[in-house]
């Protein structure tokens, strides 16, 4: 039987582009380069025709002592790790790191290892700079010759505070930025660095001193800040907006996305997100319009928008709910995200999710396909890119908190399911982030919905195309020991599928070749 | 539906009365594109058809979930089974001929060229296809009653006679006879094309379109005025390049005659005409072709 894709091709073919299937797709790095603590490809750009990945480390291990998680019915943690902050401090390596790769070569280097401090405790021990390095982007600002890769840092509690890097070279990264980036404030972390009509564009999300025992994502300052020359080391930034443009549901800014001579801004809002868009001219603090609320009539099911994308002359917004999809603190969840499309005359449709009533009327959608992608532990739609006319998006699925989390701990509804499937079942079956694509937004495929095989992959955290392909990099924190039960009993043991992964896509990838012998790509 | 080019071009037919090759041979042409059997005319609504095709009949959607598939995921996969599925789902209240029109913008500017068999099954078929496609240009491609019904009955021991009823209940017992339905395809496609201008409708027998291949191509090519180059020729004795003409996935893996779906290539050597002086080898009385039947084929140039 002849496969149809190996037909050959009219001069006129009014078939769509074949998207990357998984066949197409290859790991070219494993096991957080060989160190399982290298959790998160929080940050991903690409850079002089090499690919630089921003790790953070031993995510699950924070969050082990942080107080949201402190009394989680499990019968053990997922992954071993110390039991208090001064634990934290004392046996991890929390130094994150940033990683390039040459493909022509299928070569990694560690072209840079965050440095120690001395660290703003009382007992003034040195500790890492920066544990993460959560947004990185290719710019050229007023005072730089060329373009220039700026990182941002994700610093620990000890350290000082988050910092602006650029390097011209890749390999040295400098310090542009005071303290906490934006001088004056005690900025610990932001996920936002985008450009726009000339300027760089950020808002925190973190900052020191802010209470965010409950609220891990947020930083207590919902505002958007823009600087010209963000590389003169002044950290001068210029508010544009009102505190949560003047809602104090707003509790942060989450994304921003330029669209149509806008720049849109997605809130995290526990009453459901809200987009804002602004053209950003004249003298700031600009205008701003609010473009949708109350999570596009989801309400809190939709806290936030976890990434946005310009596709097809049109804005994709990817909803999310923090702890994985699962707000326990709020009791939000857990629900999949959902997929809306806002256009430019600010109507949107219901691409993914569900149908109900709203104030530009009853939402049915389009894709026939419910929240989630059908799963409801697809609590994030984490990130999209667009790459060969296909627009690719990427999920964190916790379903393999099902492994580990006492089935008491759910809803009624989500509890009957869990019972009935069983968590194995569903761990086997759904674990593992999900990749997707469409051609044209409304009809959607899948291509992994198992985290390629691999179910401590939680999530797809950046994508980014590329001449050689598409690239990918997941969120993989179940390393470098994870929990399993052995007869009865809860131990930790090496986990050699933990660890952050790298894949390529690409259709030079043949059919034939076993994806698990690619290059490990370990350091 | 406005632009004239998007007016498809339909082949009527009975089965297994080389519709599946000659159609793909078609919709080889740069200017046209060969579907599989769409069999979408045959309920006002989509949501009607599904309703119909269900049980054994699912299978007559495997052509709709194809043509998805590839228009708009470039892949004929399950998981672009599962996408048709839903795009189906999503256009149940919508018009049968609604999604025909959809289909046609989609692969505008190239023609479609649809062979659905089924059509011609019931005039209601036909008028709904006169209805939505009002200046459509009708291929009634013919076959030899005798050589059209040996192979009726060479697939699945005559199943395709018997799901269209073509038995004679008046001996006992009753015997499967392809010639029925035979002639009542022709019948309804003849009476349907009375209505439809004779600029638009041409009447080939398939044998001779197959024997003469080029020459075939190029006459219906000059008819509805698209081009009979040579390299519009050779594209189209390739109906194997149709990305429909090959077994599908699991869940729609036809859409067309399953013996053109194994075989989709041309081949050499001439097809045989039949006879219409013979006892019928289905049978097993010894009968020969019912009269009408042997006026209608005299009439369609057989002897």
């Amino acid at each position: 039987m002849m496969d149809p894709h190996e037909k050959r091709l009219r001069a006129m073919d009014p078939a769509t582009k074949p998207g990357l299937s998984l066949n197409n797709f290859r790991r070219v790095c494993e096991n957080g380069f060989g160190d399982g603590h290298n959790s998160f490809a929080h940050s991903m750009a690409w850079f002089k025709d090499q690919l630089y990945i921003g790790t953070t480390r031993s995510n699950f291990q924070m969050i082990k002592i942080q107080t949201t998680f402190q009394n989680l019915p499990l019968p053990m943690w997922p992954v071993e790790g110390p039991d208090d902050a001064e634990g934290l401090y004392r046996e991890l390596d929390r130094h994150s790191q940033i990683w390039r790769y040459t493909p022509q070569e299928k070569q990694w280097d560690q072209v840079f290892r965050a440095p120690a401090v001395m660290g703003i405790h009382e007992a003034r021990d040195a500790v890492a700079r920066e544990t993460g390095y959560r947004a990185m982007l290719v710019y050229q600002g007023e005072s730089d010759p060329e373009e220039a890769l700026y990182v941002a840092t994700w610093a620990v509690s000890r350290s000082p505070g988050a910092l602006l890097l650029r390097s011209s070279d890749g390999e040295e990264y400098r310090p542009v930025s005071p303290w906490g980036i934006i001088s004056g404030l005690p900025v610990t972390a932001t996920r936002v660095l985008v450009p726009f009509k000339g300027k760089l564009f950020t808002s925190p999300t973190g900052t020191r001193g802010y209470d965010t025992k409950f609220m891990i994502n947020v930083s207590g300052n919902p505002i958007i800040y823009e600087n010209a020359d963000p590389g003169d080391g002044q950290g001068i930034w210029t508010q544009v907006c009102e505190p949560g443009f003047g809602e104090e549901g707003n509790k942060g800014i989450f994304m921003l996305c330029p669209f149509n001579d806008y720049l849109y801004a997605g809130t995290f809002n526990n009453e459901g997100f809200q987009v804002w868009k602004s053209r950003c001219e004249g003298k700031p603090p600009y205008q701003w319009t609010k473009v949708l609320e109350q999570g596009a009539s989801r309400g809190g099911l939709n806290q936030i928008v976890a990434t946005m994308k310009v596709f097809n002359g049109a804005l994709y917004i990817g909803s999310a709910i923090q702890n994985g999809g699962h707000d326990l603190s709020l009791n939000l969840g857990p629900a999949g995200s959902e997929l809306i499309r806002l256009h430019p005359d600010d109507s949107w449709d219901l691409l993914i999710g569900g149908t109900r009533d709203t104030p530009q009327g009853r939402k049915i959608p389009l894709a026939g396909i419910p929240a989630g992608f059908g799963n409801i532990f697809n609590g994030y739609f984490w990130s999209m890119e667009e790459h060969d006319g296909w627009l690719y998006l990427g999920t964190m699925d916790s379903t393999i908190w099902m492994r580990y989390l006492k089935v008491d701990s759910y809803p009624d509804d989500v509890r009957d399911i869990v019972k009935r499937v069983g968590p194995e079942s569903m761990v086997r079956s759904d674990g593992g982030c999900d990749l997707w694509r469409s051609a044209d937004g409304v009809n959607w495929l899948p291509i992994t919905k198992v985290g390629f095989d691999n179910h401590y992959n939680l999530g797809i955290r950046n994508m980014v195309s590329t001449p050689h392909g598409l690239f990918l990099a997941t969120a993989n924190p179940f390393g470098p020991r994870v929990a399993v039960e052995r007869d009865g009993e809860w131990v930790y043991t090496d986990n050699p599928r933990g660890g952050l992964e790298i894949w390529l896509g690409s259709h030079d990838h043949s059919a034939d070749v076993d994806r698990d012998e690619s290059a490990p790509g370990a350091v | 539906m406005t632009a004239q080019a998007q007016q498809p071009l339909i082949i009527l037919g009975s089965p297994r009365s080389f519709t599946s090759l000659i159609c793909a041979m078609l919709g080889q042409h740069p200017q046209a594109y060969g579907m599989p059997e769409l069999n979408l005319f045959i309920t006002d609504t989509l949501r009607e058809m599904v309703d119909e095709l269900s049980g054994y009949r699912q299978i007559q959607l495997h052509g709709l979930m194809r043509v998805v598939g590839h228009l708009y995921a470039g892949e004929q996969t399950m998981a672009s089974v599962d996408m048709a599925r839903r795009w189906i789902l999503g256009r149940l209240s919508k018009r049968t001929t609604d999604i025909y029109y959809e289909l046609c913008e989609r692969v505008g500017p190239l023609r479609i060229v649809d062979k659905s068999p089924v059509y011609s099954l019931k005039r209601e078929y036909l008028e709904r296809l006169g209805e939505a496609f009002p200046d459509a240009y009708y291929l009634h491609l013919v076959r030899h009653p005798l050589t059209q019904g040996e192979s009726i009955m060479k697939v699945a021991k005559g199943l395709m006679a018997i799901l269209a009823d073509s038995i004679d209940y008046d001996v006992e017992p009753p015997q499967v006879d392809p010639q029925i339905s035979w002639f009542n395809m022709q019948e309804n496609i003849l009476d349907f094309l009375d209505h439809i201008p004779a600029e638009r409708q041409l009447r080939l027998r398939g044998e001779e379109v197959l024997n003469d291949r080029r020459n075939g191509l190029s006459e219906i090519c000059r008819w509805i005025g698209i081009k009979d180059s040579d390299t519009a020729i050779e594209a189209m004795m390739h109906p194997e390049e149709s990305p429909f003409a090959c077994l599908g996935p699991l869940g729609a893996h036809l859409g067309n005659d399953i013996n053109f779906l194994r075989s989709p290539a041309l081949r050499d050597g001439s097809i045989r005409l039949g006879d219409l002086d013979v006892e019928l080898p289905w049978r097993n009385d010894g009968r020969g072709f019912n009269p009408e039947v042997v006026e209608m084929a005299l009439e369609l140039g057989y002897t």
